[in-house]
């Protein structure tokens, strides 16, 4: 648990009707409130910052123009060290699920606005470079609140009315989750049936009930392998029936690597059953069979979506391709 | 009927009438007597139209030659009709007889032989003779002789077949002094003279001379007659010949270029190569034949041949009747002769006939002989070229000389001897066509006039009213820098060059020869930097070179005219730089040379130098310690642009019309604008000596601020004092901070740091063991290598020294954006694909990050290992782009 994220969390609580006022007045209102919130005793030692990243939507948004923008409130703090570690606007991304069907897409949560010019701008500096900054403890803060445009960010995943689960990782720092639903006028599509993805196998009903879970392993014979677990409210990730008469939940596994805005996107249709409201499954699957273009040789942090659950980061060293 | 008619009543006619009486047996001298009486007037000009309207021959001459005519049976003297003659019953006067029926005209036999007798050879009238032996006779046979230097006339020819006329006489004495007559009967009509040349023209109600030359006037079998005139003391029998006057046809083809226009091949095919196979299966229509018109004024044009390249001309000898040709003719040789082309049998390749050609009279009755005509050497004038048809045989009998022209076709062989770019600057504005470099800017007027360009070709000897046509071969390179996406089917029509008639037409722009033998046209080049075009032109009459198809095995073996040089297609602009007095920048030779690479011609527009002082007076901050805005950069002046400035600077810039694509372009020490305030930061706790610290902001910070006023927008202090013993803190004040607190260290690591010393508020609280930083934000700045304006269309950009590659790429992208780079998927031209790999990562789609940022156009730099070009997926939006205006 983090306590500084949910002082964030609780100073940022808004009514789902005032997102549509949220402007730069207001977001520098709602900064000093979490800045107050995260106020610590001049008197008594200042204990190290604690360091998050945290995300609030509306629940609802009653949205209905294709250009009405979908609002977002990213909060966070980090200290120079953690900066320097993690470049926070190379490194942190939005996460969107759609839960009507599973897809997952993920977005720079920061980005440049353009004001009209067209501009080249300096290549940011790579996260870890050059001496680490001199910050004795207790470590300097930086805090944060951003506002975002879902509509911007995800130009084509908002366009029909959906539900979409939210989450912001900062590289290996999960927010929280999140879920949004614009309203509109416009009929939506969904998706009844579903394919099995062929490369997944089912796992091991024995790791069932820790929650949604990943397991990453290497072994000689069959690489890079992951092994999850999905157990989710049937009411926050989406369940098809596949050929067969199977149910099936899509997943996606995020790749994640320092500095690189682009992750890799692990998307699979995983075996699922229904038990007393959830929604749990277990799967197996070579990354390698599922990725089979993907160079993955690095480091990452790994994180698993299934609807509305995000599990992660699970650190993953890749040595040989 | 023609006549004239006399004071008694008679006429003299051309004919008479069946039931005419007429005058016979009037002497010579009394013809002439009586019409000397009888001339008046009227008489006079009705006797010279008789007598053809000759001259201007007096009276005299013109009653001689009727009278002439009226001996020899071309005239009739005719009496009155019959109420004259009524009142004296049926007699008639002595020298009158009814006028013979034509009917009773009978064919006459063939020439007899003249037996073993020696005989004497007598020249008429020229006095020459030849004496033999014969025997000698009891009444003297004269036997006339007829011998034919061709058994033919040949129609239309100027030369004339010569007869040659004799008699024996067996025995030789008496000696037979009067002369020959000869006489001709048949469909085919011959007109005799007297000499070679036909000015002569024979009276034949006289002696004929011993030659007699004919003159072919109607086509037909016809038979001669000579006969000795009577002389009761000799025997008389006519000698006769067959003979023909015969005509030659000579049919010459040209191609069907109606038929040809009427073709269609659709160029855009997939793969392109199928527009190939569709040409090279295409079957031309075959030459049709030119009209008598055509034919006689030389209206069939041929390209001299090079190396087998142009076609020639079909050339029928059509089949003789052989019915209207006599017997033993059919080794005489119709023969053809011309100049400045060669004969051929087969249309392509083959081996040249011997001229003058000639083949057999028997060969040409069975069958149509097909000739192919090529041309050697140029005319030099229209219609020069004379294919004659004429006739031959082989010595022996009477000397022969070969019968011309009896069939005539006029052709023209025109040499399109120069194809050359037909351009001329206009006045005042800049230069589209370098010729030396074979380059042709097409973006100097917009598309796509900027791409027409105007091809000359020019015939030696100059020849007008020739057809020319022109093309613009592609060269077999164009297009192969085009990704796989690129479907050349589907790339629009606008975008491709333009030389035919028609999109999918065969035969390309047309103009026709001037007075001087040039002709004109216009032709579009394609809109793709770097395409070569081989400028060509060739004849109507080459319809096949329609189908060139340059580095084909196959359509490329026969080539159209090139001109010397291909044309590639460039784009040119300029770039007009903004210095500043005293601040030096390196020339942009390296980013030009990018776009060289895209086939677009960076210029020098020359530099505005502004006076330092100039700039100092428009008070906005311009000159900035160059540490502040370069790491590690020093304590000079560094000359630093915002958006807000760069307008001031390039005010004093004006549009030049021989520069009509040019980009101002400020170079400064660096290119820095205003961003979002920092996030608050906080740090606790400082001990009062540690000052002053370091500050890592969210954003990168130049003091003073871009945004002017102070840099800091909130923050405060927090002096305290630790009680060692409890561990808690008191504190003793608090206060704003300051813009004097805070300063940038020259030896800052990163953009984002700004020292902060001990607050200035603070330093009362000597006592003070710490001090709190709380919540302190500033005014962010954002620095970039350069920027593209499109609402100015100019360009602001950084050097670093340190990093002048970088610079240059700076110079090159930011022009792109110019130019509309990198393509943003969604505004691509109709008929590109959307560009495959924008920036949607960043948001930001006119940027590419092809092979994970390398291409110039990607959004930041330096990128290491970056390509410092436009990637093969920007490439080809580049050089299609329509350069001839800025975004």
């Amino acid at each position: 648990m983090n306590a500084s994220r949910d002082k964030a969390l609780e100073a940022l609580r808004l009514a789902d009707s005032a997102f549509k006022d949220l402007d730069d007045g207001r977001v520098a209102q709602l900064t000093r409130a979490v800045l107050d919130a995260l106020a610590t005793d001049p008197a008594r030692p200042t204990p190290e910052p604690e360091g998050f990243v945290a995300l609030v939507a509306p629940r609802k948004l009653d949205a209905p123009g294709e250009k009405d923008p979908w609002p977002v409130l990213v909060a966070y703090q980090h200290t120079p060290r953690r900066a320097w570690e993690a470049d926070l606007r190379q490194n942190t991304l939005l996460i969107a699920t759609d839960l009507r069907n599973g897809d997952t897409a993920a977005s720079v949560a920061f980005r440049d606005e353009s004001d009209g010019r067209q501009r080249r701008d300096l290549t940011p500096r790579p996260s870890r470079t050059g001496p680490p900054p001199n910050d004795p403890p207790p470590s300097a803060r930086t805090t944060g609140v951003d506002l975002l445009d879902l509509r911007r960010l995800f130009p084509d995943f908002t366009k029909e009315p959906r539900r979409l689960a939210l989450a912001v990782v900062y590289h290996d720092w999960p927010s929280n989750v999140a879920v949004s639903e614009r309203l509109d006028r416009s009929p939506s599509a969904s998706r009844t049936t579903a394919r099995r993805s062929p490369f997944i196998k089912p796992g091991d009903a024995q790791g069932e009930g820790a929650g949604t879970t990943l397991i990453l392993a290497t072994s000689p014979a069959r690489g890079l392998e992951a092994r999850g677990t999905v157990d989710a409210d049937v009411k926050a990730i989406p369940v098809f029936e596949d050929e067969a008469g199977a149910w099936v939940s899509p997943i996606t596994i995020l790749f994640l690597k320092l500095d690189d805005p682009r992750p890799v996107l692990l998307r699979a249709q995983v075996p699922v059953r229904g038990e007393n409201g959830r929604v749990r499954g277990a799967f197996s699957l070579s990354v390698g069979s599922a990725l089979p273009h993907a160079d993955l040789r690095g480091s990452y942090q790994v994180y698993l979506v299934a609807g509305a659950q995000l599990a992660g980061p699970y650190p993953l060293d890749v040595h040989e391709s | 009927m023609s006549y004239a008619r006399l004071p008694d009543g008679s006429r003299i006619v051309d004919r008479a009438a069946p039931d005419a009486r007429v005058r016979r047996d009037l002497s010579f001298d009394r013809i002439v007597s009586e019409l000397r009486a009888a001339k008046s007037d009227l008489l006079m000009n009705e006797l010279r139209a008789l007598d053809g309207g000759q001259g201007r021959a007096d009276h005299d001459a013109v009653i001689r030659r009727i009278a002439s005519a009226i001996q020899n049976g071309r005239l009739v003297w005719e009496l009155p009709p019959a109420a004259a003659s009524s009142a004296g019953g049926s007699a008639l006067p002595a020298y009158v007889e009814p006028a013979p029926a034509q009917e009773e005209k009978k064919p006459a036999s063939p020439v007899t032989t003249r037996g073993g007798t020696t005989i004497i050879r007598a020249s008429l009238f020229t006095g020459g003779t030849t004496f033999r032996k014969a025997a000698p006779p009891k009444k003297p046979k004269v036997t006339p002789e007829l011998a034919l230097e061709y058994a033919v006339a040949l129609l239309r020819s100027p030369d004339a077949t010569r007869i040659e006329c004799s008699f024996t006489q067996d025995p030789e004495a008496p000696k037979f002094e009067k002369g020959l007559r000869l006489s001709f009967q048949g469909v085919g009509e011959v007109e005799a003279y007297a000499d070679e040349k036909l000015t002569t023209k024979l009276d034949l109600g006289r002696p004929v001379p011993a030659k007699v030359f004919l003159k072919a006037v109607k086509a037909g079998l016809l038979e001669l007659a000579l006969e000795a005139e009577e002389d009761e003391r000799f025997e008389r029998a006519p000698a006769k010949a067959a003979m023909a006057v015969v005509e030659l046809n000579l049919a010459l083809h040209k191609q069907d270029v109606d038929a040809i226009g009427r073709i269609h091949v659709n160029p855009d095919t997939d793969p392109v190569s199928k527009y190939h196979d569709d040409l090279k299966a295409l079957t031309l229509p075959a030459q049709i034949e030119v009209a008598d018109a055509e034919k006689a004024d030389g209206s069939r044009w041929l390209h001299v041949q090079r190396g087998g390249h142009h076609a020639r001309a079909k050339l029928v000898l059509r089949k003789l009747d052989a019915a209207r040709w006599p017997a033993g003719v059919d080794d005489y040789r119709i023969t053809l002769e011309a100049e400045k082309v060669a004969l051929y049998d087969v249309e392509w390749d083959g081996a040249a006939l011997p001229l003058p050609y000639s083949l057999k009279v028997g060969a040409l009755k069975a069958a149509d002989k097909t000739l192919w005509v090529e041309g050697r050497e140029a005319s030099a004038k229209l219609g020069d070229v004379h294919l004659k048809l004429g006739l031959d045989r082989a010595p022996g009998g009477l000397a022969k000389t070969p019968k011309r022209e009896g069939a005539v076709a006029r052709l023209t062989v025109a040499e399109i001897a120069e194809l050359k770019v037909d351009y001329a600057t206009p006045a005042g504005e800049a230069t589209a066509w370098d010729e030396a470099n074979g380059r042709f800017y097409i973006n100097l007027m917009p598309d796509p006039d900027g791409r027409e360009l105007t091809l000359r070709a020019s015939l030696k000897p100059a020849l007008p009213g020739i057809p020319v046509h022109f093309m613009l071969a592609p060269d077999p390179n164009n297009g192969k820098a085009l990704p796989k996406s690129w479907i050349w089917k589907d790339i629009q029509d606008p975008v491709k060059h333009r030389d035919r008639i028609g999109r999918d037409g065969l035969y390309g722009f047309q103009a026709v020869t001037d007075a001087s033998g040039t002709a004109r046209q216009s032709v579009f080049l394609s809109r793709f930097g770097g395409d070569v075009f081989h400028p060509a032109a060739y004849l109507d009459q080459d319809p096949h070179l329609t189908r060139y198809v340059r580095g084909h095995a196959e359509l490329a073996k026969r080539a159209p005219v090139f001109a010397a040089k291909p044309i590639q297609v460039w784009r040119k602009f300029w770039v007009q730089r903004v210095e500043v007095e005293g601040f030096r920048y390196p020339d942009l030779g390296a980013a030009a040379r990018k776009w060289d690479n895209v086939y677009a011609r960076m210029e020098d527009a020359g530099s505005v130098v502004l006076s330092r002082s100039a700039v100092d007076a428009w008070g906005v901050p311009v000159f900035y310690p160059r540490y502040v805005v370069e790491l590690g950069g020093g304590p000079e002046t560094a000359l630093v642009a915002t958006d807000a400035t760069k307008r001031t600077f390039f005010q004093g810039l004006r549009r030049e019309t021989d520069k009509p694509v040019k980009v101002p372009i400020l170079i400064c020490d660096a290119v820095w604008n205003p961003a979002q305030n920092t996030k608050p930061v906080s740090k606790t706790q400082v001990e009062a000596s540690n000052f002053p610290v370091d500050l890592y902001m969210s954003e990168m910070i130049v003091m003073p601020p871009l945004q002017g006023g102070g840099l800091i927008v909130s923050g405060t202090w927090n002096a305290k004092v630790l009680d060692p013993s409890t561990g808690a803190y008191r504190t003793l004040g608090s206060g704003p901070l300051t813009d004097q607190d805070l300063f940038v260290d020259p030896n800052r690591l990163y953009y984002y740091d700004v020292k902060l010393r001990r607050p200035s508020g603070s330093l009362p609280f000597a006592d003070a063991t710490h001090v709190d930083i709380l919540d302190l934000a500033l005014k962010g700045a954002r620095k970039s290598l350069g920027a593209y304006d499109a609402s100015s269309q100019d360009i602001i950009a950084g050097c670093d020294p340190r990093d002048l590659p970088e610079f240059q790429n700076t110079i090159a992208h930011e022009i792109g954006h110019g130019f509309k780079q990198a393509c943003e998927p969604g505004t691509q031209p109709d008929y590109a694909p959307a560009h495959p790999h924008p920036d949607i990562t960043h948001h930001q789609p006119w940027h590419c990050v092809w092979q994970r940022d390398k291409c110039l156009m990607y959004r930041t730099g330096p990128i290491p290992g970056t390509l410092g070009e436009f990637c093969p997926a920007c490439q080809p939006y580049v050089l299609v782009e329509d350069m001839s205006g800025l975004l």
